[in-house]
């Protein structure tokens, strides 16, 4: 019945896809309330907008990383619960029938 | 029971998914810019969440291990690696957003102010404590030295603030002004600043969970896997035989 | 978590006596520490270069990279001993604990880098014309290898049991030590930059606080440390 929640990890991997174009976007646009914005800059005599490369590298690397890693994690989460469900199917079936000694032995 | 996420875990992580989406607007779209550093200042939301969720690991990491040594439950061990697995990420994450802000604020990469060099040892400290446990032979005894080391690096951080902040201080030619981060916030930023630390901190103890349940399948499958080897090998020697050596048996089965 | 109440010191001189007797018969670590460590100084020489403007100042660094890489050496040193011919195992099984085993071993530990101190100190002094052997440079020296013995010592016994020991004691070791090797080279600077112990009285303390917090760690967690 959770079918569509059985693999936590795509639907994170999904909202942070959705994340990182949604950062640039709002990078791309100006960055704050534009009249805040305008406001601020018009105080100022630093160029605002210096640097946004280096602001779009610090989120996507973090978010890269927090991805890379829920990821691998669930992959690992994923052959571990096949490989122990093959191993507890080839117990019971092994135990009752398959070998006659294991019960004495 | 096996495998599929539980509801309580479902409703979790939409909550968190949507707190993070919101905390990423209130980044780039309701926060202002701050007057001296434009733009980049909002790598502050990040890197901040980021360090508080270091130290918090730190300390998991740390009680847990006490918590296994006092009870002998693997269950603590399980939390320790988990968390600390999980706490080298978001510190590797933490120094490389700090590095790449420092860069056009401080123009340089790295410097050893006290806080930095602090970080840099601990991501080493812990780096250590994840190669001892995949380097240690497999059992209890790993697990406690473990245990060990991630006690004895807790304690260490104070001592090794300490004295960086006193090596910085006797060489005060070269500090490079951190006190550039210590411009005032404004409310605006100070609110969005704390919805992310919460968003963040959600989204870390979710992703330490995630960690933790694969631990838990790592165990249960060690443990099917000794029933089985247990299973192959003892009838393995049975058959014909098995009158006459019936009594050294078991010896295949190690552990 | 048990914590003994007291240990028994005859034990603890027994592990400690027993190991300054082999080490008088082959000399191995002594030696070890002193050749390694004397090439260290020589590969520094070259590395940077040490003018009569900065070698008060940049000397003792020279010195205590030198000590704390050399003590590593000398830490994996005194458990492979015990690990190779299972001389481990025969230590487990005499009546006495864990923890008494590793106290008797840093004892011995502390005494080997002592004694590779008391040559090493004319030997450096003389290379890099760098007078070290002053009073307070002896102090700041005892803390600092009571301190590198008692974390070393930890740190060696639970790595000899991994695979890539050699590897996971300076890994492990290093870090913890930070404090300490920071609190050596600045405390043995200001010395010899012509300071006396006012100058050098903060690092001592924070040497002083580390052995202290470090030895009340290390009684409380040696039980945990060998196998079983």
């Amino acid at each position: 019945m959770l079918a569509v929640l059985k693999r936590p990890s795509s639907i994170v991997l999904a909202l942070l896809v959705l994340l990182v174009p949604a950062g640039a976007v709002a990078l791309a646009s100006a960055g704050g309330p534009p009249e805040v914005a305008a406001e601020i800059a018009a105080q100022e005599n630093t160029n605002t907008e210096a640097n946004l490369d280096f602001l779009f590298a610090i989120y996507m690397i973090t978010w890269a990383g927090f991805f890379a890693y829920i990821f691998v994690v669930s992959r690992r989460q994923r052959t571990m619960e096949r490989e122990i469900k093959d191993l507890r199917q080839l117990l019971t079936e092994q135990m009752p029938s398959g070998q006659p000694g294991t019960g004495k032995g | 029971m096996v495998g599929a996420v539980g509801p309580k875990r479902a409703v979790w992580l939409v909550i968190t998914a949507g707190l993070v989406l919101f905390t990423m607007w209130m980044i780039f779209e309701w926060a202002p810019t701050e007057r001296n550093l434009g733009e980049i200042q909002r790598a502050l939301y990040i890197h901040v969440p980021l360090a508080w969720i270091s130290m918090v690991a730190v300390f998991i990491v740390a009680s847990a291990s006490v918590m296994y040594l006092i009870t002998g439950k693997r269950k603590w061990d399980s939390v320790a690696l988990a968390t600390a697995e999980t706490g080298v990420l978001v510190g590797t994450l933490m120094l490389v957003t700090g590095a790449i802000w420092a860069k056009p604020i401080w123009n340089v990469w790295w410097t050893w102010d006290a806080k930095l060099t602090t970080t840099a040892i601990l991501w080493f400290l812990y780096v250590a404590y994840l190669m001892l446990r995949a380097f240690a032979p497999p059992g209890n005894q790993a697990y406690r030295m473990a245990a060990v080391v991630a006690i004895l690096g807790a304690i260490d951080v104070p001592l090794v603030y300490y004295a960086a902040d006193l090596w910085r201080t006797a060489h005060p030619e070269l500090l490079i002004g951190p006190a550039a981060e210590s411009s005032g916030l404004s409310s605006e930023m100070s609110i969005t600043l704390l919805v992310s630390v919460v968003a963040f901190t959600s989204l870390y103890a979710y992703m330490v969970v995630d960690r933790y349940r694969v631990r838990q399948s790592e165990n249960e499958l060690g443990e099917l896997k000794r029933d089985v080897r247990n299973l192959l090998y003892r009838p393995a020697a049975e058959p014909a035989t098995a009158a006459t050596m019936r009594g050294a048996v078991p010896a295949a089965s190690g552990d | 978590m048990k914590v003994r109440g007291r240990v028994p010191l005859g034990p603890v001189w027994a592990v400690a006596k027993k190991d300054l007797l082999l080490e008088v018969r082959n000399r191995e670590i002594v030696i070890s520490l002193l050749v390694f460590s004397g090439l260290i100084f020589i590969i520094f020489n070259f590395a940077i270069e040490l003018t009569s403007a900065n070698r008060d100042t940049v000397g003792p660094g020279v010195l205590w990279v030198a000590v704390a890489f050399a003590s590593v050496l000398g830490l994996n040193r005194s458990f492979i001993i015990e690990k190779d011919g299972n001389a481990l195992d025969g230590l487990l099984l005499t009546p006495v604990g864990r923890d008494t085993i590793l106290i008797g071993k840093t004892v011995g530990n502390f005494i080997f880098m002592a004694a590779a101190l008391v040559i090493l100190f004319p030997v450096f002094t003389a290379l890099f014309d760098v007078n070290v052997l002053k009073i307070e440079v002896f102090v700041i020296a005892l803390l600092t290898i009571l301190g590198l013995a008692t974390v070393g010592t930890m740190f060696a016994a639970l790595s000899v049991n991994t695979r890539a020991r050699e590897i996971m004691l300076p890994v492990l070791f290093l870090p913890i030590a930070v404090p300490i090797l920071i609190s050596a080279v600045e405390g043995t600077a200001r010395v010899t930059e012509g300071g006396g112990w006012g100058d050098a009285l903060q690092w001592i303390e924070i040497l002083a606080a580390f052995d202290v917090i470090f030895i009340v760690a290390a009684l409380l967690t040696f039980q945990f440390l060998l196998e079983d």
